[in-house]
């Protein structure tokens, strides 16, 4: 193999397009945005699915909810100590917690109101947050709240200030902001107002004997799914999650999500083919002489196609990197102006940013999907412009 | 030595066979100048191409020293092209996107010679043929006279035994058709071969000619 | 069907590939029909420039399929979370076995076929006459159809996973079988042994060849070049070196290099032990090159031109040689630290 060869025609076909840098433009600027935008979506829902898996270390081994009709609904205590008695289980804790319909500034947005039972050390150990400012709610605290850091910012609420909340079905509470969560695992904490259980309880109404559900912990992650199949057989009326059950349901809505955009904006990147074969496949009379001349000095067929396909491969990549560059920046700036439509939060946390995460996979995915689609389409064109003869040219 | 054997040459322009050369023959010797000389049509420049490997011929034979080249694929001729013989075009054929040393140093590309190396040696033959000023003029920012010089600089890039000239002195005023002559004369001293194609006959050439070819109608006459 | 973005990915690079490989199997076909280098010039021309076509195609294609490799088994590993019991590749296969087991398995063959070929093509390149222009031409044809059945099996499997629970790879190894199964699924020493043995021969072949050559006294020269027994009898060697390699991983490096007796899972082993990754890479790709190369001098053309090929063919024996040794040294050394 002649590697000098190939750096040279490389080279060349670099060169030619800075040559014609109109032409050059006109297929670059096209794949920069589609690219771009699929690169986005595809940071984003990679940052909801990274999320997903960090949480999922903090996240209950296993979660189990009452049903009533069908339908999630309150879960009586005393299954908890029958849960306690299942082989492995280390702890099982109650919990409280309920969505609130809130009006702030004409947005739709929903925040999370949960109670924790604050006398179980195992919360410190496991929760999915930290505290940013202030401090986290202690045993024995009423009326105080610790909150996501949307919540905050949609209530511009600081350590020290107090919360009046009314929800659109007429229940109320006044707590007094001890902490704000930080922002590690943003999809589980920014929406999150935290309040002690007894508070909790008497928000949305519930018994002493009642929960939202139960929170239980296993001396190892492996024995989860025994742990919840114990569980389903013992209680017909019970919903019974495992945090892997939990996290795939978060991967898979954002997977499949993922695919569905990509698929929408694949047809753009079709028209930008379209567009590459239009500009390739016609090969004008500058260009056919410039040829024939480049053959008739030596060149061959091979290297022709080459020379081509290399100019289709630094378009590709130069498309492909900028858009994915461009993608990246976006994503990080929390995809502003579309972020509601795309990733479908806006209605439950009006400031929430956007997560990201980028790695070698999607990396790779992206630029196959930009490049090798305008290599294959370039194939015939560049072809059709290495078998030109130099004889014609020649003799005009 | 370059063997031509009963070589015809057709041309097919939609549904019209047009036929250059008929059933031509001839032999050419290693440092030979050879006139070949005919009206516009007759088939010299068709001649010249087919020896020159820019294109088939229909049938016949065509032979390269011992070798016969006539069934060679296309990367056969190309490399035989770039490393065996140099081309002067009638119309000069450089690319104007490229500067004058870049177009000299173009049938080096495909052989893998460094940017460093190209440029060294188009430098030298600028050098030698009183351009070196204008290497990195772009090539339509030459005079007629130059892109002479500069096509023939390229043509002898790679130090070719055989050197095709399709009407060199065409193009060119007076003045430079002396130097051109000159520089063939030169490489003729040098041992090369040397085939040119006038459409009138040329008394600068006369004492530079070993033989002349006479062609008419896709004949040798 | 499951949509994300790795399936979208990997279907397009699919059905791009498709449309090369059809490209160059029917072209390839049709150039071959008429393909007469004493034929007359003008139409031997147009089809020569055709020929560039189907090069340009195929060494697209070549690095496409070298791209579908790990994407595909990507797309397969990014399905675990939507099929209930899968926990690894082997739970992926389960949802739609056989289909899936054919055509992880093409995923394979298909870049070793298009090795072929391009190496075929490379020093086809290299002589005037183009002694292997008609082989090359009419290979391409299988090539299509393979790359065809290969994309219905990709499209059969996207598109119609049945909503199932699966058994994933400890139920499919663990649990001791009856029938012939057993035999690959209990921890023995015995395909290690018999796959080093194997290895070991076709390096001293390589390495006997290598001598011979230097001296100029390649064995069997104008006897065995040549020969469809050759290539025969080779392909068996290595196919059963390849088979036995895979047992070998299956029932004794995948749970020792795991750290699990149970845990037979060749899948499971590629993606947690990159080193072994790597050294099973290299003995696949030694011996792949190496069926290359005795395919190639069993061509019946070969004979006519050698000794024109020899550079090359030494060149491409080395080559193979070094990778199978390579890897042979590397999972030697991961062996001996895991036992």
């Amino acid at each position: 193999m002649n590697l000098p060869k190939h750096i040279n025609i490389c080279l060349t076909a670099a060169q030619n397009l800075r040559r014609y840098k109109a032409k050059s433009l006109a297929i670059i600027v096209p794949l920069i945005l589609v690219m771009a935008t699929i690169s986005f979506m595809m940071f984003s829902r990679g940052g909801f699915v990274k999320d997903a898996e960090v949480a999922r270390a903090f996240l209950p081994d296993v979660t189990v909810q009452g049903i009533y009709a069908g339908r999630v609904g309150k879960i009586s205590l005393h299954m908890k100590t029958e849960i306690g008695d299942i082989p492995h289980v280390k702890q099982v804790i109650p919990r409280v917690w309920g969505y609130l319909p809130l009006r702030i500034e004409e947005t739709d947005a929903a925040f999370t109101l949960m109670g924790l039972d604050l006398n179980h050390a195992l919360y410190g150990k496991k929760l999915p947050w930290t505290v940013d400012t202030g401090s986290f709610l202690v045993p024995g605290d009423r009326n105080k709240a610790v909150l996501g850091a949307g919540v905050a910012v949609s209530f511009e609420a600081d350590v020290g200030d107090r919360l009046q909340i009314e929800d659109t079905l007429g229940n109320k509470g006044e707590f007094e902001v001890v902490g704000i969560l930080n922002d590690i695992v943003q999809v589980y904490s920014t929406d999150l107002i935290i309040v002690s259980i007894e508070d909790a309880r008497l928000f949305f109404g519930y018994g002493e004997d009642e929960a939202s559900d139960l929170l239980v912990y296993t001396d190892a992650p492996e024995n989860a799914d025994m742990v919840a199949w114990e569980i389903t057989l013992m209680a017909d009326n019970t919903r019974v999650l495992t945090s892997k059950a939990l996290t795939d349901l978060v991967k898979e809505a954002f997977g499949r999500r993922g695919g569905t955009f990509q698929a929408m904006w694949l047809m753009l990147l079709v028209a930008v083919l379209l567009l590459v074969w239009a500009q390739s496949a016609h090969i004008s009379v500058d260009v056919s002489k410039e040829i024939g001349i480049l053959k008739a000095v030596g060149w061959g067929t091979g290297e022709i196609i080459e020379m081509r396909m290399m100019e289709s491969l630094i378009m590709g990549l130069t498309g492909a990197s900028t858009g994915v560059l461009f993608g990246f920046v976006y994503a990080l700036m929390g995809t502003p102006g579309i972020s509601g439509y795309c990733i479908g939060c806006a209605s439950i946390y009006p400031k929430f940013p956007v997560p990201v995460h980028c790695d070698y996979q999607s990396l790779l995915l992206l630029f196959v999907i930009g490049v090798m689609p305008l290599m294959v389409v370039s194939a015939v064109p560049a072809w059709l412009a290495g078998i030109i003869d130099p004889d014609d040219t020649i003799r005009g | 030595m370059i063997k031509v054997e009963n070589v015809t040459k057709n041309y097919i322009s939609g549904k019209v066979k047009v036929r250059a050369l008929d059933n031509v023959s001839l032999e050419i010797e290693e440092g030979e100048c050879v006139i070949l000389s005919g009206p516009s049509g007759s088939g010299k420049s068709t001649f010249l191409n087919i020896i020159g490997f820019l294109t088939r011929i229909t049938k016949g034979r065509l032979w390269l020293g011992d070798e016969e080249v006539s069934h060679f694929p296309d990367h056969f001729l190309s490399a035989l092209r770039r490393e065996k013989t140099g081309f002067i075009f009638q119309q000069f054929n450089l690319l104007s996107g490229y500067t004058t040393w870049e177009n000299i140093s173009l049938p080096l590309v495909p052989m893998g010679v460094s940017e460093k190396v190209r440029r060294a040696r188009a430098m030298k033959l600028l050098e030698e043929l009183n351009l070196e000023t204008r290497a990195d003029f772009m090539a339509n920012e030459l005079s007629g006279g130059e892109q002479q010089r500069v096509a023939i600089a390229r043509a002898l890039i790679n130090d070719p035994g055989i050197i095709l000239a399709d009407e060199p002195l065409s193009n060119i005023d007076a003045a430079h058709v002396k130097i051109v002559v000159d520089i063939l004369g030169e490489l003729k001293k040098r041992g090369k071969t040397i085939i040119a194609s006038f459409h009138h006959s040329q008394n600068e050439m006369d004492k530079l000619v070993d033989s002349t070819v006479y062609f008419e109608s896709g004949k040798i006459c | 069907m499951i949509l994300n973005n790795y399936i979208i990915t990997y279907l397009v690079c699919s059905a791009l590939s498709l449309f090369l490989g059809l490209a160059a199997a029917i072209n390839g076909f049709r150039i071959w029909k008429k393909w007469d280098i004493k034929s007359e010039a003008d139409e031997q021309y147009r089809l020569e420039k055709q020929v560039y076509l189907i090069i340009t195609v195929l060494s697209l294609g070549f690095f496409l399929r070298l791209l579908m490799v790990p994407l595909w088994f990507w797309t397969l590993h990014s399905m675990i979370i939507s099929i209930p019991g899968a926990m690894c590749l082997v739970g992926v296969h389960n949802i739609n076995a056989p289909t899936s087991y054919i055509a992880s398995s093409l995923k394979l063959v298909l870049p070793a076929l298009y090795g072929y070929w391009l190496i075929l093509n490379m020093l086809d390149r290299q002589i005037a006459t183009q002694p292997f222009i008609k082989q090359k031409l009419i290979f391409l044809t299988p090539l299509g159809v393979l790359i065809l059945a290969e994309t219905i099996l990709d499209i059969t499997f996207f598109f119609s996973t049945p909503p199932r629970q699966v058994s994933c790879c400890t139920s499919l190894f663990d649990i001791p079988r009856e029938d012939i199964l057993r035999v690959v699924t209990e921890s023995t020493w015995i395909w290690v042994v018999i796959f080093y043995i194997l290895a070991l021969m076709i390096l001293g072949e390589i390495v006997y060849f290598l001598i011979a050559q230097k001296r100029s006294i390649l064995p069997g020269r104008g006897r065995w070049f040549g020969k469809k027994s050759v290539m025969f009898s080779e392909t068996i060697g290595i196919v059963v070196a390849l088979v036995v390699f895979i047992f070998a991983l299956h029932t004794k490096i995948s749970p020792l290099f795991l750290g699990l007796p149970f845990h037979h899972c060749v899948f499971c082993l590629g993606q947690e032990v990159w080193d072994a990754l790597v050294s099973f890479s290299m003995i696949f790709i030694g011996l792949v090159l190496l069926l290359i190369y005795f395919w190639i001098v069993s061509s019946t053309r070969y004979r006519e031109v050698n000794p024109g090929l020899s550079g090359n063919m030494v060149m491409l024996l080395k080559f193979s040689g070094s990778m199978l040794a390579l890897g042979l040294i590397i999972l030697s050394i991961h062996l001996v630290l895991a036992l």
